[in-house]
């Protein structure tokens, strides 16, 4: 296993290592189905993925809706068991771990939702809920409870509140503080922010980066909004159809993206500060394919305005020595990686 | 400038085109049991002949409600209680039932947000847009049918006329909200309303999507109702901007004037919030302190008071009448610009 620190610009040994990652689901057949003896039809949500995450480092996954980013949150934290491929988080093989093993794990890894009304018990005190997460993974005392309430920004007469009675903003920061009072090493947040109002996203966003400043927790921050992840990740993944596309520091690839699906993420990215630029381009055509039916070779050649014959029969991979910015392109229309964004925080 | 030359109101505000569509003094309220919830209170707005004009505002701001009543579809028990919506010269709220649906048949028409739950899902989509041809139009069966092709191709749609016969969940969400335009365009309306048309769709989608929009607004001269939350999705889109905050509208202003030189404290912190794609250094997003206000417990004068980085003790006494900070752009705020 490799263990090499992939950008250089943080140390020690990667915390997470994700390996040749896939998770399918079957396809419930029909009677008829069954009958003809149609094969069996498979969903790849994730589809051979690879990643690898620093302590103290926030990795940023960006993908549309049905690229895999949420399945693949939910095998890191053993939601999901993965039909191939391995997850280790420091050294301990999550697929694997079973009993005490995965609990502790999920004590050292939590995860945060999109939406809080529904993974926050509606008929549980704030402080319950919190106490609660906290006394499972062997913390003692309750007086732990307000201090949380106050590293996310919460006052600490919130204790007794049931979460009705707070507005999203607060649910999102008292799911975060539930979250913390297990005092795990990684959060997995997925969506966390896109239910927000934009006032309220931006103090949610601005708890994130802060979390990760002081107390060093390293984190995979998932989302569909590249700007969102632009504000708080080091490193950023593209995933598209279960695959990481281009993966490298968050400058070099909103600045330099070098795979075409990246670069059409960017175009469409409405940005009222870049009018006039962004109409150079013509827009990606056509939806996403389904997962029931990838394409052959590089499954985005169907919507890739640079596809050519060696799209349609090879896969690419994400070449593993190309560097820290690496993409998995045939074409690469836009050269090679831009010299002197590695270095950029 | 003074005051009193800056007295100039929402209604009589600058448009580069004629008038459409204007709003004054429009009030919505919901009843509730603590009292009476002003969903728009006091909302004045223009629309031009074949303008975009963007409603940006954060949930509970009212921008919804204000877009239904100009169909007459605000959501029981709300009620318009006040103010009138000049559609064509024609104040719309007296309008009486068979009124209203010639207004909404022919005249204007809405998409939503949501175009798999506006969508009927057990007729096909053919079917659909063919029955609001053959009422609205009054089309023989043959004919909509023609029509329906013809409306599903200009919209995007491949292969439509194999298309025609698919049910809603057949489709993906872009291809749903592609035939949902295809129905609206189906009565020609000059004004469209869309209500936060993009937001359930993906990026590389609502990029299709609001191209498509633009395009048909070029082509047909029709004028549209853009509302969102989204700055970015308005910053692209739209012609001019009118921001909502509590009820009221608390700046009007030329899209690319809003986004340089934002005057009203909201309109600045929202734009300030808004992450940026590149940004040239990652600091702290600024934020607006606080939450977003609980429409029963208003404070006196202006809403956004107490959460203002500029608010001062005669914010209470602020009458939130537009006033002109130049000739196209109209801000609530009498203090923000003296502060700059």
């Amino acid at each position: 296993m490799s263990t090499q620190a992939p950008d250089g610009a943080r140390n020690g040994d990667p915390i997470l290592v994700v390996e040749a990652l896939e998770k399918w689901f079957p396809v419930p057949r029909s009677p008829i189905d069954v009958i003809r003896r149609n094969p069996r039809e498979r969903v790849h949500a994730v589809d051979g993925v690879s990643l690898q995450l620093l302590p103290n480092e926030v990795l940023g996954i960006v993908g549309e809706s049905g690229s895999g980013k949420s399945t693949l949150a939910r095998c890191l934290v053993a939601l999901y068991r993965p039909n191939q491929g391995s997850i280790h988080f420091d050294g301990v093989d999550v697929t694997e771990a079973t009993g005490q093993m995965r609990r502790d794990l999920h004590g050292r890894m939590q995860m945060i939702y999109q939406d809080p009304f529904t993974s926050l018990n509606p008929q549980m005190s704030i402080g319950a809920a919190i106490e609660e997460a906290g006394k499972v993974h062997g913390r003692e005392g309750n007086d732990f409870v307000g201090d949380l309430l106050e590293v996310v920004g919460l006052p600490r007469s919130f204790t007794g509140r049931r979460p009705r009675a707070l507005s999203g903003g607060q649910r999102q920061r008292a799911a975060i503080a539930r979250a913390l009072a297990v005092q795990p090493e990684v959060l997995i947040a997925d969506e966390a922010v896109s239910a927000l109002d934009v006032s309220i996203q931006a103090q949610i966003l601005n708890l994130f980066a802060q979390l990760s400043d002081e107390l060093g927790l390293a984190m995979i921050f998932i989302a569909h909004d590249l700007a969102v992840v632009s504000h708080v990740a080091d490193r950023v993944a593209i995933m598209y159809l279960g695959r990481i596309v281009e993966e490298g520091p968050v400058d070099a690839v909103f600045r330099t993206p070098r795979h075409p699906y990246t670069r059409a993420l960017l175009d469409a990215h409405p940005d009222p500060y870049t009018l006039g630029a962004a109409d150079e381009t013509t827009p990606i055509s056509g939806d996403i394919p389904s997962p029931l039916d990838i394409p052959s070779g590089c499954r985005f050649r169907t919507r890739c305005p640079y596809a050519t014959d060696v799209c349609e029969t090879d896969d690419p991979a994400l070449a593993p020595d190309d560097g820290p910015h690496r993409v998995a392109c045939h074409v690469l229309p836009f050269g090679p990686p831009a010299e002197g964004w590695e270095t950029a925080e | 400038m003074t005051s009193t030359e800056g007295a100039l109101r929402a209604d009589q505000a600058e448009t580069s085109a004629p008038p459409l569509l204007t709003i004054k003094r429009l009030r919505i309220g919901f009843p509730s049991l603590e009292g009476i919830v002003l969903a728009a209170n006091d909302v004045h707005l223009t629309v031009g002949q074949g303008e975009v004009l963007g409603l940006v505002g954060e949930s509970g701001s009212g921008k919804s409600v204000t877009c239904r009543a100009i169909v007459g579809m605000v959501p029981h028990p709300g009620a318009v209680l006040g103010g009138r919506i000049d559609y064509d010269g024609r104040n719309v709220l007296e309008f009486n039932r068979t009124e209203m649906r010639e207004l909404r048949a022919r005249e204007i028409a809405m998409i939503f947000q949501d175009p798999a739950s506006a969508l009927n899902p057990v007729f096909t989509i053919g079917h659909q847009i063919s029955e609001v041809l053959r009422l609205n139009a009054g089309l023989g069966r043959a004919a909509a049918r023609a029509r329906s092709i013809e409306l599903l191709e200009r919209v995007g749609i491949p292969a439509p006329d194999r298309r025609m016969s698919a049910f809603p969940h057949e489709m993906s969400g872009g291809m749903r909200q592609r035939v949902m335009i295809a129905m609206a365009l189906a009565g020609e309306p000059r004004l469209l309303l869309a209500d936060e048309p993009t937001t359930a769709l993906d990026v590389t989608i609502q990029d299709q999507v609001l191209q498509l929009l633009e395009d048909l607004r070029r082509e047909r001269n029709m004028s549209m109702i853009l509302v969102s939350h989204d700055m970015g999705v308005i910053g692209t889109a739209a012609d001019r901007v009118a921001v909502m905050y509590a009820g009221r509208i608390v700046e009007v202003a030329p899209t690319d004037v809003l986004f340089s030189s934002p005057d009203h404290p909201y309109t600045r912190a929202l734009i300030d919030a808004m992450p940026q794609l590149t940004p040239e250094d990652r600091t702290e997003l600024r934020t607006i302190p606080g939450q977003p206000p609980d429409l029963l417990k208003l404070p006196e004068g202006c809403p956004f008071a107490p959460r203002c980085p500029l608010a001062r003790h005669d914010c209470a006494e602020v009458s939130m009448e537009l006033t002109a900070v130049s000739p196209t752009q109209l801000s609530a705020c009498p203090f923000a610009r003296r502060e700059s």
